[in-house]
């Protein structure tokens, strides 16, 4: 997936697709249980200058900017 | 009538009503312990309901079955291990797609699972709309519709779990994984049947499934067996890594296309009040004065409620110690129950209102999902302060009593963090170091009392803020650890909810009050009225052949041999320095700030330097066990102890030594 970019860069307020999670085994499989997975859409609602506030399927989590960085997104527009 | 027993377990994920629930099921027939070998709270219950009979245990709430945390481990090695007959999956309604996660991982074990499909009510209120039928059959469990805080759904639930327990445990259909990742599970389950001892344990697909996904648990397991090396062999030739993540994605993308099926959703996603909510009170700006004023207004409720009860409180005790003294004959047994038991006791009952109503309003605050903001917004300043934004809990908890703060670090994932938060969080003064503030500042300060006693909490907090930047510096060192908290909705929490979660922290500090205490008061009773015949608590009594034995040590702090047994049996606990100086100085609570007074040995900076000690030395001896329990060594335990009395030693001797150079 050439055009994804961390969680941690992207604006407030439009709606992301999760492409791919780099991380090491327990982080990526912490956030693919709490559902940061493939097409998964996601929004940002707000940040810190630690911490961002992420929407995933309805729910709410606050993530420090350092795993943020881990999560990949692209454009939903891409996925349809 | 004979009962049949089924054995029932509850699982779901955090803050989707588990624990109202378990309340629901069970009532008040509950029972707290930990599960073996580890920290993690263990509840189990039971409850009855035609001829059957539930026994229900509450799994630690968890997200996935990957044994990635402890409570994900101690959750799965009960359902591998114990078999229960039922697995009761409570689900957030509102929330399917995450929630089902952990069911689809329960089925894959084989699970016998009855679905609970919580709040309900409020999915339908956004709009969002469950085919239940068409979802249970999908699914191929039953479903039941239930709202747990209101207690709505049980019956029918119980008669399900009733229902599935009796019914055949036939395996739910194996969840379809792409070709490549059914090959690699297929070549694994033949190297792994040679081993009949790993397949009673687990499902022989679920484990070479584990296996897959690098599961640390599943891996070890697998290589102490005889199947382990020609495991490791098929292993060797696979790529796990690109492996684990398409699993997780079969599993998402299979409940998608259930609930696809099954659900339909809102037809427009606007603002929710929730986003309101959140966009003033985790502000950049506004988040922090918000949540002080809310902290600040939740400390002035606590003091100002509990002023009559503490009264009332001290009036009882008052009374029956008059009572004990008019008919009590026996001179010894009148001062055992009078100077001892009731004057002991009465002094640490005291402070339960405080701790209740303190409790109380962070049980709201907790349900109603703004604690976890408090964290969020905390979480900056706590993390320059070598903390974790979860920190924030406990240290506030500290105010209260020093035991449950402990207790509440559980909740913190990272040892390092947990660790650093546990042996600061009793620096901050507790409840129980009140009345010593109050009792010398009062007498000595006059006016200036509140001042005095202000000066002592921003003290305890910058003794908490510099011991939690000392460790993390020397001993945990290290980045905090990423951050990952889950925002609830905001809800209206119930009286009954609140009620409950109050108890059971206000409870820990009662059972304090009644075995440790007690016991401690009628220890300094003894050693005070030892040899028979001196008169109570005076020098030549047990208690003063300590106290003078121990002098040397505080001398150069300016305390006499009173005021070191007083510190000595404040290890006990804390409400008992006051509680002894009493016993000391032969008078009751009333009398003894005209007491400590008009005794030429102790100064005004003495009493400053005394409630320093007082504040920063060793936590009490109830606080220090659940250090041990929470922490698991005995080392930290010791080093908490001795880190604290030295510091304070330190503290009060710079106190008395700065006051006498500015010429106090």
């Amino acid at each position: 997936m050439a055009h994804d970019m961390p969680l941690s860069a992207v604006p407030e307020g439009s709606t992301w697709r999760v492409s791919r999670i780099a991380a090491g085994y327990g982080l990526s499989r912490r956030l693919s249980e709490l559902g940061f997975v493939g097409d998964a859409p996601v929004s940002v609602c707000g940040r810190t200058n630690r911490s961002i506030i992420v929407r995933l399927c309805g729910q709410r989590y606050a993530l420090s900017r350092g795993i943020a960085q881990h999560i990949y997104v692209s454009e939903a527009s891409v996925h349809g | 009538m004979d009962r049949k027993k089924i054995r029932v377990a509850l699982a779901g994920n955090p803050n989707v009503g588990k624990t109202s629930l378990f309340n629901a099921l069970t009532g008040a027939r509950q029972h707290v312990g930990n599960w073996p070998g580890v920290t993690v709270e263990k509840k189990t219950g039971k409850c009855t309901k035609g001829g059957h009979e539930f026994e229900i245990v509450d799994l630690p709430g968890i997200y996935g079955l990957s044994a990635y945390s402890l409570d994900e481990e101690v959750a799965r090695d009960y359902l591998v291990q114990e078999r229960p007959d039922v697995v009761v999956n409570i689900v957030d309604a509102t929330n399917l797609e995450r929630n089902l996660y952990l069911s689809m991982q329960l089925l894959e074990l084989g699970m016998p699972v009855v679905l609970a499909l919580n709040m309900a009510d409020r999915a339908e209120e956004r709009g969002l709309g469950i085919d239940i039928p068409c979802l249970s059959e999908r699914l191929g469990v039953p479903i039941v519709q239930t709202v747990a805080s209101k207690g709505l759904g049980i019956d029918a639930l119980l008669d399900a779990m009733a229902r599935r327990a009796e019914g055949t445990k036939a395996a739910a259909p194996p969840l379809p994984y792409p070709g490549h990742v059914e090959s690699s599970i297929a070549s694994l389950v033949s190297v792994l049947e040679k081993d009949p001892g790993l397949t009673s344990s687990y499902p022989v697909r679920t484990l070479a499934v584990l296996l897959l996904e690098s599961d640390p648990a599943a891996r070890r397991l697998v290589e102490q067996s005889t199947a382990g090396a020609s495991a490791q062999t098929a292993l060797s030739s696979i790529d796990t890594d690109a492996m684990e993540i398409d699993i997780v994605d079969a599993r998402y993308g299979r409940i998608r296309s259930i609930l696809g099926q099954s659900c339909t959703a809102p037809s427009a996603s606007g603002t929710s009040l929730t986003d309101v909510l959140d966009t003033v009170l985790t502000d950049k700006y506004l988040g922090i004065p918000i949540f002080l004023s809310l902290m600040w207004g939740a400390f002035m409720l606590t003091f100002t409620f509990a002023e009559p009860f503490m009264e009332g409180i001290d009036w009882v005790f008052g009374w029956l110690i008059g009572l004990v003294s008019e008919t009590v004959g026996n001179e010894t047994l009148a001062s055992l129950l009078g100077d001892g038991i009731l004057g002991g006791v009465g002094s640490v009952l005291i402070f339960v209102p405080n701790i209740f109503i303190l409790f109380f309003i962070l049980a709201i605050l907790e349900d109603s999902g703004y604690l976890a903001r408090a964290a969020f917004v905390m979480d900056r300043a706590m993390a320059r302060l070598g903390l974790h934004g979860k920190s924030f809990v406990p240290m506030l908890m500290g105010f209260g009593c020093s035991v449950p703060a402990i207790m509440a670090c559980r909740t913190i994932e990272n040892r390092s963090d947990r660790m650093v938060t546990i042996l600061s969080a009793p620096f901050i003064t507790c409840g129980a170091r009140l009345p010593v503030y109050i009792l010398f500042a009062g007498a000595f300060f006059g006016a200036r009392e509140g001042t005095v006693v202000f000066a002592l909490y921003v003290l305890s907090i910058l003794v908490a803020i510099g011991s939690a930047k000392l460790l993390r510096s020397a001993v945990f060192r290290g980045e905090t650890s990423p951050f990952i908290l889950e925002m609830p909705e905001y809800g209206v929490p119930t009286l009954k909810g609140s009620l409950l979660h109050m108890w059971e922290r206000g409870a820990q500090y009662l059972r304090k009050a009644g075995t440790v205490i007690f016991v401690g008061v009628i220890a300094i009773w003894a050693l005070a009225s030892l040899p028979w015949g001196v008169e109570y608590g005076a020098a030549d009594s047990v208690v003063g052949s300590i106290g003078r034995a121990i002098e040397p040590l505080v001398r150069p702090l300016g305390f006499d041999w009173k005021l070191a047994v007083a510190l000595i049996f404040g290890f006990v606990a804390k409400e008992v320095v006051v509680a002894s100086l009493g016993v000391l100085y032969g008078t009751g609570e009333d009398m003894l700030p005209d007491a400590i007074r008009a005794d030429p040995a102790i100064t005004p900076l003495d009493a400053m330097g005394f409630m320093v000690f007082s504040l920063i030395y060793s936590p009490c001896i109830a606080a220090v066990a659940v250090i041990k329990k929470e922490t698991g060594s005995w080392k930290w335990m010791g080093v908490s102890i001795l880190y604290s009395t030295v510091l304070a030693w330190v503290a009060a001797f710079a106190v008395r030594h700065i006051g006498l150079a500015l010429g106090y």
